[in-house]
Formats: C-alpha cells, structure tokens, sequence
C-alpha cells in the first residue's frame, strides 16, 4: 500500500516536470526519462505484488566472495 | 565571478561530508574486527593507499584539460566504446553505491532510531531532499556544504571531545600484537570505502572556477576526513576496548551515549546521529549527481535534472531488495571491497595509462 | 481626449476643465483681470495648495505687479510670480497631472498654452518616531507619507553629488509617484536598469503601497516565503543601504523605503548595531541569531524529544515532564499545535486592537489563558513555556517581515518532528538550508557572504568589526569587483 502512495506520489512529480519539458519541446529527455521511469514503475510493482526481485548484491558476492576467502587465507 | 560554479572551499567541504558519510558510524567496528586495536594503524595504511591512488587520479585531471569527464573517456576510446564504458561505470558503481547508502541509512533509522517506521518512507524523505537539492544544482549544494560543514563539525566536537577525559588508551596497547597481516586485510574494507570512491570526483574538476587546484582539494579533504576518522577510531577503541567495538554494530553512536557530566551532558547520541544524516545527505547528492551526469551525457541530454526523478524511484525499489537479512550483509560487506577496488583502482590506472600512451603517441 | 491643447479662448477652457474635472466641489477656479484687461483663470484643488503663497506670491503679484505692457506668459513667468517652480504647460493632460500633484494652473485669455506653479502644501504628518524599528541610541525619525520629505531625509545624509533620484509615474489609477535613488558608481547598473524597466512597464492601475511594486520586483521565477526585498521607515537604514550600493525605492503615500537587493543577513541587522560599541552589538547578534534559532526550533525539538526519543532527557526532567503529560489528553503534536495557534491569533489580535483595550487583553491572553488552560489540563506547563519562549523569541528578529516565514516554517518542523523525530527535523533543516542557498535577491546569491563564503566582506557579516578596522570603502556585496 505505502509502495503504491509513494509511486503516485513520483509519478505526480514526474508529470509535472514532462510537462514543463514538452513545453520547451525537449523530446529527446523527455523519452529517456520516460524509459527510466517505466523501469522504476516496473520494479515498483513487482515489489508490489511480492515478485523476488533479484539483487544486485547477489551478483557481486558470486563473483567476489572467493576474493575474500582468498584474502582472508593469505592475510589471516 | 560565476556563482554557478563550486569554489575550492565548497568543493573541499563537500569531499570531506561526503567520505565522513560513509563509514562514520560503521567504521570502528570494521577494522576492529580484523585489526583489533591497531585498527587506527590500519587508518595509515589506508591514507597512504589513497595519497598514491591520488597521483593517478590527478594524473587523470590533468589529461582532462578542460573537457569534462565524460566527453574523455569519448575522446580516449572512440564514441561508442567511451558511451557504453560511461554507461556500465555509471549504473554499476555510483547508481548501485547510491542504493546501498540508502538502505545503510535506513537500516540505521530502523534500528535505532525510529523502529516504528517503515524504511520507505525514510527512503522517500532522504531522496526528496536530494532530489531537490539536485535540481538546484551544484552551487546551491556548494553553498549548502560551507554553511553544515560546520554544524557537523561542532556536533562531532560535541559528541567525542567529552569522552577523552574517560578514554583509556591502555586499550590500544599492545602494539601489532597480531602483526602487520590483520591490519593490511583491515584497510582493504576502508580503501573502497569511501576512499578510492574518490575517482567519481573526477567529475568535478570541470565544476569548478579553478581546475588545476583539483588534486589538492583531493588531498586535503582525503586527510582532513582520515584525520577525523583516526581520532574518532581511536577514542571509540579506548574508551570501549576492541573487544567490545568489535561485537557492536554502530560502536560510533553507542560511546557517545557513555557521556556523562553531572546528569545533565549525557546521552548525546542523537545529535550524532544529526552527523551522519547531513553526511549521508551529501554522500547521495554526490552519487546521484555524477549518475545523472553520466548518464545524460552517454544519451546526450542538454541536462541531468529530467533524470532524477526516475533515479530517484528506481533506487528507492533498489535500497529495499539490497539484502533481506544481516547475513547477506555480512557477506556483502566482505566482498564489496574487491568489487569497489575494481572500479577505483583498476579503471582509474587502465584510463590513465591510456592517456598517456594517447599523449606519447599525438607527440611525434 | 486629453492629450490635445487648449483652445485660446479662456471661457471654453474653463468650461472643459470643470466638466473634466466632473464640477468637483474641490476644484477651485479663479479669475482675476491683470493689467487692466487681461482675463486670467487660476485652477487649483482646495486643499492641496498652499493657500498663503497662493495669497502672495501668486494672486498678489499678479494683481499688483503685472506692467501693463504686452502680457505673455513668459512675461509673467519670468518677471511677475514670486514662486520657484514654474513651467509651460501645452496639453490638458499635462495640466490635469499638475492640478493633481498640488500645483496651481494658470491660463491667460487668447494663449493657447498655460503655466503651472508649483506651491504644494497639504497636510502632512509630522516626523515621528519609527513604529516599528525603534533603537535606544539613534535617529528617532522616520518617513512620512510624502515622496520629497522623505527623498529630503535621506538627501541630508548623503551629501554626495553621485546621489542619483530618478523619478516615474506608476499605476493608471493613482499615477504614483516613485522615485529611485541610489549612488552612481556603487550601484549595480544592469539590476539598476532591470528595475527602472520593470516600473516602467507595470501595468497596474493601482498603487498604494511598495507591496504593489515589491511583488512585480521579485525575481520571476522564485518562489519562496522569504523576503527579497527590504522595506524600512527608517531613513538611517535606507541611506547605509544606497552607500553599500543598494537602491532605494520611494513611493508617494507610504512611509515605506524598499531596498534592493536584500540578503538573508540584512533581515537579522538592526540600525542599534552601528550605534552602540561592537562587543555589545556582536553579543546582541549573537543573541538574534539563538533567539532566531530558538523561535525556529524550539517546539519541534520539545515534540521529537517526548515523542521519539524520551531517552535523551535527563532522568529528573524526564520524570516531571512523565507527571505534567499526565492528564493532557492531546499528543505533544496537537498540543503544540493548539497552543502555537493560539498565540498566533493572540498576536494578530493585538495589532488590530485600540490601544486602550489592548493592555488588557493581553495580560489575558498570556497569563489567564495560559495557566487556565495548564491547570485544567488541556495542555502542560512545558508547552506553555515552549510557546511563550518561541513567540518572544520571535520579535527579536528586527524585520518583522523575515519572522514571518518563521513562523509558517516553524509548523511545518513541528509537522515533521511529529512524524519522523530527529530524522525528519534534520531533513527539514537540510531542505531549509538548501532552500536558503538557492535563493538570489537581485542576481546575488541570499546567504552571501556565508555561503559563497568571502573573506573580504567578513567585516560586517554576521558580526561587525571596529569601525576603525573595517574597509568601509567598499561595498557590502562587491559585485562590481
């Protein structure tokens, strides 16, 4: 529920500001922005609906756990 | 004289918020688990690290000549290499460091200070205020930087100057009991973090009125913030001994609440707390604005500011998923120094020996 | 209609002058025959003219000493009216802005042109004490509600041939009188001539007060509750102001200077700061600066410290503030909130009120209701202290326009310490600080000389230096250099 408040609240923010960018006709940020925000607003309401989302961590600690096992061994 | 632009005062101020921001609260308790008491040796180690990381980055400041950092590395490896580079650094390094201060500040909240409320709306009030802060812009933070540097000062003045009277530095000793290896394996957590983050200030020397004093802001506000981070460290050993520090989870905030002058001076700890907020605040001004900037530059937008709303939204869903307990934590913390090293070590010196082979080889 | 000329016959004017002037009972036309057989017409608004040079340096001389030889109006211009400031006039508009502006009209029968003699004396108010920035030691005047008196006041302070008046009408309506006056030089020429085009393109057809002109001045796109422009009765002020190369802003009717640009400092500085010895005056800054903070932070930190974090009181206190919340049934949030609203209303209350009731209503305002209101438990002590602490500390600020947004900000601190404690006070701190920075007043940034931090303009900053140490050469903002 909070999730959803606070992503009006964003995409309230972010209307106000495309509308004050297509006034000034400024296409091309207006279409970065805009494929941003869907990523945003995806994530949202994935979190919203309680899809695991996997983290970025994961990734890092895959690749560098073994690095600190190493270190650890060697410096230990 | 351009007002849009940082000054050196500015510029010093907003480093040393921004690496005192990082590891204040968590610090002591990082090195003392590896290092034990010679955690604050670890401390030399580590600015000695950063003062040679700083000849290479200001090696780098000097092939930028005037081009801001972006349009280097286009200019070092063609337009879409340097566009796609630009874009894995960004979104790899500062975006993703971004979301992981979030949710330290939101884990501290929680903890702590407000248990009761949930961590998206702390996360929604500290990205509000840097969000809006960006869209102000650089000055503005610069500004904002000279008049809190000193109410951060004062506070840590109010918060630690107290507690020596009652400081036992018979903790420290012995010296080196455990040898010099715990202590290379503490520095390695507090290179990365936030030291060798200092090659995203490569982003401001073309912020700033005077360029060439880059390198020397660097070195300043890295020892002034080392300083800091050694007094701190040491006071908090002595007085609490490694043993303890090293159980705790903010060690920092919990030995100011051992202040205490004739009933009244005690329990102080919030206004530390007040410390770390501002520092966190701009910590994540400085990430977020050199994402925004990365990033408008690799699609060629004329300005960052339409990106930090969408920024603002996707770190805000980032912060909440980073690590669903402390364990992956743990891990994370003990991994992310390698990760963090890659992109400040290893990218900076790659980039730098690119310039100066793409010097020698222009200079016939 | 009006911008055309006379016609030469006399009685033809006086008709349309009297029917422009809708046959006003205040619209006085006199007619005199000089020089044996010359017919003359005076036109002048009763009340607005002073009626003893009227008598004789106008109608006397003209009666007595005009030679009978060939009448023109340069004639009696140069050789008859005993007046200073006489010109020709050519257009009925013209002499209708003349009659307005408390000068006499004079037309001769057969000349198509007129004269207009200036001898204004209306009643003015005399020059009192300023009721809103009194010091101890000092200037006791202040402006009037006349343009030349108060241009006067601060003319015999600045006797410096680089003083600059520049004068223009504003408002269709009321055709106002402004004058801008600053020093050649030390004025900033290109926000000199953004001002002078902004009045002059003004579009509205009334202006009473600055507050007309004040919202058009503001920078376009900033909006913000804090003041950029300053507003003084005080003329001591307005003449420092123009000798750090500010500009000053007249206008006819009010006894309020505006003065541009107006910086965050300038609203915590008092007129007394120069006239007493700087270790006092710096201590009474100081003071300003806590009281200011007190005003700002006091009730939100109350709220945060009971509600979130009651740890951070000492025991003792802890305890009797446990007792005193006993029997109120509001969270601290509500209670402050009553209470501070109540004394908003107490405050607003008092200004309006007749002086006789005032007194009175006052001592039962703060002390019945208040102890009324503790002792039956709808709020506590402490609030009520809170509260007393906060309002007093908020006329410590000089410019009652900078307590304002104080006070608005004040509800809004005490919103977020309610929900989020220390957290949410820091993060409005943060949000003011920055807001703060990024205002400018006039291109220059509001928190100079702190924030751009300048060494050289330190002297007069937050505290004031020796006279005899500071460079009271130069400007206070040194845009020029």
């Amino acid at each position: 529920m909070q999730n959803m408040i606070i992503l009006l609240l964003f995409l309230l923010a972010a209307y106000v500001q495309y509308r004050s960018l297509l006034k000034k006709r400024e296409v091309r940020q207006v279409v970065v922005s805009i494929s941003f925000m869907a990523v945003g607003v995806c994530l949202v309401l994935l979190r919203e609906f309680h899809v695991k989302i996997p983290s970025p961590v994961s990734g890092i600690n895959l690749l560098f756990h073994p690095v600190d096992l190493f270190m650890t061994r060697l410096l230990g | 004289m351009d007002t849009s632009k940082l000054t050196i005062r500015q510029m010093t101020m907003w480093f040393i918020l921004y690496q005192l921001g990082s590891a204040f609260l968590v610090l002591p308790s990082n090195l003392a688990s590896i290092a034990k008491q010679d955690a604050w040796i670890s401390l030399c180690l580590v600015l000695a690290v950063q003062l040679l990381m700083i000849l290479v980055y200001g090696g780098i400041a000097k092939q930028l000549n005037g081009a801001s950092f972006d349009q280097h590395l286009q200019t070092l490896l063609g337009q879409w290499l340097g566009k796609l580079l630009l874009l894995l650094f960004t979104l790899m390094y500062p975006f993703l460091i971004l979301s992981l201060v979030l949710r330290d500040l939101g884990d501290y909240i929680t903890t702590v200070i407000l248990p009761e409320t949930p961590m998206e709306v702390i996360f929604v009030l500290m990205l509000g205020v840097v969000i809006y802060v960006l869209y102000c812009g650089v000055s503005t933070i610069g500004r904002a930087a000279e008049l809190l540097f000193f109410i951060v000062m004062g506070l840590l003045a109010l918060g630690y100057l107290p507690l020596i009277p009652s400081a036992n530095f018979t903790n420290l000793l012995p010296v080196f009991e455990f040898g010099w290896k715990p202590i290379v394996h503490a520095s390695f957590t507090n290179i990365a973090f936030p030291y060798i983050e200092s090659v995203l200030f490569l982003y401001f020397v073309s912020q700033t009125n005077r360029p060439e004093k880059w390198r020397a802001v660097v070195i300043k506000s890295s020892l002034i913030s080392g300083f800091l981070f050694m007094c701190v460290t040491l006071i908090v050993i002595a007085v609490l001994s490694q043993q303890v520090v090293t159980s705790l989870n903010f060690p920092s905030y919990f030995v100011v609440r051992t202040i205490s002058y004739s009933e009244f001076f005690e329990r102080f700890e919030i206004a530390v707390s007040v410390i770390w907020f501002i520092a966190i605040f701009f910590r994540m001004s400085l990430l977020m604005y050199v994402s925004a900037k990365g990033i408008a530059a690799v699609f060629q937008l004329k300005d960052y500011r339409s990106l930090l709303i969408p920024f603002g939204l996707i770190t805000f869903v980032i912060a909440g998923i980073l690590w669903p307990n402390t364990a992956i934590l743990i891990t994370t913390y003990r991994a992310w120094p390698f990760y963090s090293m890659f992109f400040g070590i290893i990218f900076p010196i790659l980039i730098w020996l690119t310039g100066l082979f793409k010097q020698r080889v222009s200079q016939p | 209609m009006t911008a055309d000329g006379f016609s030469p016959l006399l009685h033809a004017n006086i008709e349309r002058m009297k029917l422009l002037m809708g046959y006003s009972s205040d619209f006085i036309v006199r007619e005199l025959v000089i020089a044996g057989n010359r017919r003359t017409a005076l036109f002048y608004l009763d009340g607005m003219v002073d009626k003893t040079e009227l008598q004789d340096s106008v109608i006397s001389a003209l009666l007595d000493r005009t030679p009978v030889e060939s009448v023109n109006l340069e004639m009696l211009k140069d050789q008859v009216l005993d007046t200073g400031d006489v010109c020709v006039i050519r257009t009925v508009e013209a002499a209708l802005e003349q009659i307005f502006s408390g000068s006499l009209f004079l037309m001769l029968d057969g000349v198509v042109d007129g004269l207009s003699v200036a001898i204004p004396g209306w009643e003015d108010r005399a020059i009192t004490e300023s009721k809103t920035q009194s010091v101890v030691r000092g200037p006791q005047d202040s402006f009037t509600e006349t343009l030349r008196t108060n241009t006067t006041l601060v003319r015999r302070r600045v006797k410096d041939t680089r003083l600059r008046l520049i004068t223009l009408k504003v408002g269709q309506m009321t055709k106002t009188d402004v004058t801008v006056m600053y020093m050649d030089g030390l004025a900033d020429e290109k926000q000199l001539r953004k001002l002078i085009g902004r009045l002059r393109d003004s579009k509205q057809d009334r202006v009473l007060e600055g507050e007309y002109l004040e919202e058009m001045l503001h920078e376009r796109k900033q909006l913000t509750i804090f003041p950029t422009i300053y507003n003084t009765d005080r003329p001591d002020t307005i003449a420092a102001g123009i000798m750090e190369g500010k500009v000053a802003l007249f206008v006819d009717g009010t006894p309020f200077v505006m003065l541009t640009p107006a910086l965050f400092v300038d609203f915590i500085q008092s007129a007394e700061d120069y006239y007493q010895r700087p270790f006092y005056s710096n201590l009474i800054r100081l003071l300003r600066y806590v009281a200011l903070s007190i005003c700002l932070l006091a009730p939100s930190v109350y709220i945060a410290l009971t509600t979130f974090h009651q740890d951070m009181l000492p025991t003792q206190l802890l305890l009797s503030l446990a007792a005193q919340r006993e029997g109120v049934p509001l969270p601290a949030f509500i209670e402050a909130l009553l209470m501070e609203a109540t004394f908003e209303i107490l405050r607003e209350a008092g200004i309006r009120m007749p002086r006789t009731i005032g007194q009175a209503v006052s001592i039962v305002g703060t002390i019945v209701i208040g102890q009324a209101a503790v002792e039956a438990s709808i709020v506590s002590a402490a609030m009520v202290i809170i509260v007393s602490i906060t309002a007093i500390s908020s006329f410590v600020i000089p410019a009652y326009v900078m307590s304002i947004p104080i006070r608005i900000i004040r509800f809004v601190f005490m919103a977020l310490a309610a929900s989020f404690g220390v957290y949410g006070l820091t993060i409005g701190i943060i949000i003011l600080v920055v807001h703060l920075c990024h205002l400018r007043s006039f291109g220059l940034p509001y928190l100079s000389p702190s924030a751009p931090f300048h060494a050289s303009q330190q002297s007069d900053a937050i505290f004031r230096m020796p006279y005899w140490k500071s460079t009271q050469g130069q400007t206070k903002q040194g845009r020029s250099s």
